[in-house]
C-alpha cells in the first residue's frame, strides 16, 4: 500500500513537471508539419495546411498547463509578448487569435469531430481518436 | 467629410444588424499616461508643463469588429483621448473583404502607413517605450479616408506583407502653432516589411497634393505675387506635391531588442522646409522587466530662395529688402533641431497590463516658440508613468 501510494505521487509528479505537450490533429488528417510550420499556423502567419486544405487552430485557456509550455517551447513566446503580438494585429483589423477552450479533453473532443481543427494539450491524455503530430 | 459619416454609419448599422452577422467581437485598449517637465519653458514639442499632468495622452478605446462572414468584416474603433477631453471619436472605421488568401481590400477610415508603428500608434502594449519616439512620429494627421489592399507572401524564408493606399484627409493642419483647414488631395502610398526570424524591416513611400491655406504662408504669397507677379504659387501651400520616405528595421534577437526608423518630408514648391529624422532604441527583456534606452532626432534642411532679386516696396517693409533676402529669413526662421535622450523601463506586471517609466531628456535648438538657438540650445527634462492596459 505505503509502495502504491508512493508511485502514485511519483506518476502525479511526474505528469506536472515532465508531461509533453503533443500537437494533434483528426486522424485523417495525413500532414505532417514541423514545428515552425506549426507555429506559423498558431500566430495566423499561414491558414492551411500542407495540402492545402483549411487548419482551423485551437488555443486552450490561458490559465491552462498546456497553453503555457506550448507558447514557450512551440511559438517561443511570454504570454505577454503573445499578447503584444496579438493586440498588434487585433487593433489594425488585420487579424484574431485562435479561439480557446478550457482544457485538453475540450481539445480531445474537437480535433476527434473536425478534421481541420489543429490543438494541443499534454500527452499524458492523449487517446487514440486523435493522431499526433510533433511533441514539444 | 459627408461620405466619411455615411460610410461609418453603414459600418455601424452592419455591425449590429441581427441579420448578417456570424460572429462580433469586441476588444479595447487603454493608457493612462501621467508627465511632468523639470522646467517650465513651454516647448511645443512637449505636452507637459512642470506640473503634473494626467490629460495629454492618456485613452480609453474600443474596437468593435463584425464578422459578416464569406471574408466581409466591418470594424471600427472609437478612442477617448485626454487631449481631446476623453470625448470618444471614431479612429478607424472600415469595411474588409477577403479577396483570397493573400489579398485583402479595406475601404473606410483607415490608418496611414507612414512608420512602423503607425497601425497601432495608440496601442501602448504593444511598444515597450511609452509613446513612439516624438521626433519620428511627428506627422499630426494619422488617418486617411480611401482605399487600402493588403497583400501576404512569402519568398523562401522571409514573409513579405505590403499595403498599398489611396484615398485623401481632411484635417486641421499646424493646430498647435496656426490651426488650418487644409486637404491632402489623392494621397497614395505603399509600405512594404519583410520578416524572417529575428530580423524585419520595412520602407513606405506617400506622395500627395497638399493644399494647406495657413495664415502665415498666405500672406508671405501675397507680397511675393505683388513683387513677383506668378511667382506667390512658389509660396503658397497651394496643392503643391509633397512626399514622404521612411524606412527601418528591427532586430528581435533572443533578449535584445533593437528598433531604428529614419524617415525625410518635403514639399515643393512652397514655403517649407524639407525635414529628417530618425531615432535607434534598444532594449532587453529579463522575463517581465525591460529596460529601455533611445535617442531620437530631427532637423530641418536649410533652404536657398531664388525667386526674384526685386526689391520690396517701402509700404511692405521699410528697409526695402530684396524679395529673396526677405524670403531666406523667413525660411532661415522656420529652421529647427529637436532632440532627445529617453532611459525607461517596461514591466509586465499582468498579462494584459504593462506599468512603464521614462525619463526623456530633450533639447529644442530652435522651435517655432523660438526658444533656444543654435548657439544656445534650451533643454528640459521629462519624467512619465504609464499603464497600458488591452482588453
Amino acid at each position: 500500500m505505503k509502495l502504491k501510494l508512493s508511485l502514485l505521487a511519483l506518476t502525479c509528479c511526474s505528469h506536472l513537471v515532465f508531461a509533453d505537450i503533443a500537437v494533434i490533429v483528426h486522424p485523417s488528417n495525413s500532414n505532417s508539419m514541423d514545428a515552425s510550420a506549426i507555429s506559423r499556423l498558431f500566430l495566423g502567419k499561414s491558414k492551411k495546411f500542407p495540402d492545402g486544405s483549411v487548419a482551423i487552430p485551437l488555443n486552450q485557456i490561458e490559465a491552462s498547463n498546456a497553453t503555457g509550455q506550448f507558447n514557450s517551447k512551440a511559438l517561443k513566446k511570454s504570454s505577454s509578448q503573445l499578447k503584444a503580438y496579438w493586440s498588434k494585429l487585433v487593433f489594425t483589423g488585420k487579424g484574431s487569435p485562435p479561439k480557446s477552450v478550457d482544457n485538453n479533453d475540450a481539445v480531445l473532443d474537437l480535433v476527434a469531430s473536425n478534421p481541420n481543427i489543429i490543438g494541443y494539450v499534454d500527452s499524458n491524455v492523449l487517446t487514440d481518436k486523435v493522431k499526433v503530430l510533433t511533441t514539444f | 467629410m459627408k461620405l466619411l459619416h455615411i460610410s461609418i454609419l453603414i459600418i455601424i448599422s452592419m455591425i449590429f444588424s441581427p441579420v448578417a452577422i456570424s460572429e462580433v467581437r469586441i476588444n479595447g485598449f487603454a493608457s493612462i499616461v501621467a508627465g511632468q517637465d523639470t522646467d517650465d519653458k513651454g516647448f511645443t514639442n512637449s505636452p507637459y508643463t512642470d506640473d503634473i499632468d494626467f490629460k495629454p495622452e492618456s485613452k480609453f478605446a474600443l474596437q468593435i469588429s463584425a464578422d459578416l462572414s464569406q471574408g466581409l468584416s466591418a470594424i471600427a474603433q472609437i478612442i477617448a483621448r485626454g487631449s481631446n477631453d476623453f470625448d470618444a471619436e471614431f479612429e478607424w472605421a472600415y469595411l474588409s473583404y477577403e479577396l483570397n488568401d493573400a489579398h485583402t481590400i479595406r475601404a473606410g477610415k483607415l490608418r496611414l502607413p507612414f512608420y512602423k508603428y503607425s497601425d497601432y500608434l495608440d496601442v501602448g502594449y504593444a511598444y515597450p517605450w511609452i509613446r513612439p519616439p516624438r521626433a519620428m512620429y511627428s506627422l499630426t494627421f494619422s488617418t486617411y479616408e480611401g482605399l487600402s489592399l493588403l497583400s501576404n507572401f512569402s519568398l523562401s524564408d522571409w514573409d513579405i506583407s505590403s499595403n498599398i493606399i489611396y484615398g485623401n484627409v481632411e484635417d486641421t493642419f499646424f493646430e498647435t502653432t496656426n490651426p488650418t483647414d487644409g486637404k491632402l488631395k489623392d494621397i497614395y502610398g505603399i509600405n512594404i516589411q519583410a520578416s524572417k526570424d529575428w530580423f524585419s524591416a520595412y520602407v513606405a513611400y506617400v506622395g500627395t497634393d497638399v493644399y494647406i491655406p495657413t495664415s502665415s504662408i498666405e500672406s508671405v504669397a501675397q507680397i511675393t505675387e505683388s513683387v513677383s507677379p506668378g511667382s506667390g504659387t512658389k509660396i503658397s501651400l497651394d496643392s503643391d506635391y509633397g512626399d514622404f520616405l521612411g524606412l527601418g528595421f528591427t532586430i528581435d534577437y533572443g533578449s535584445w531588442l533593437f528598433n531604428t526608423e529614419w524617415s525625410t518630408i518635403s514639399i515643393e514648391e512652397s514655403l517649407t522646409l524639407d525635414n529628417e529624422q530618425w531615432y535607434a532604441s534598444l532594449a532587453y527583456r529579463f522575463d517581465e522587466i525591460m529596460p529601455y534606452i533611445t535617442y531620437q532626432t530631427t532637423e530641418s534642411k536649410r533652404k536657398i530662395a531664388s525667386i526674384s532679386d526685386s526689391l520690396l516696396p517701402a509700404q511692405i517693409h521699410p528697409a526695402q529688402p530684396p524679395l529673396n533676402n526677405f524670403l531666406q529669413s523667413i525660411l532661415d526662421g522656420q529652421m529647427f533641431e529637436y532632440n532627445a535622450y529617453t532611459i525607461g523601463v517596461k514591466y509586465d506586471f499582468h498579462s494584459s497590463a504593462a506599468l512603464k517609466f521614462e525619463y526623456n531628456r530633450y533639447e529644442d535648438i530652435i522651435d517655432i516658440g523660438s526658444l533656444g538657438s543654435f548657439e544656445a540650445p534650451e533643454s528640459s527634462g521629462n519624467f512619465s508613468v504609464a499603464i497600458d492596459l488591452v482588453f
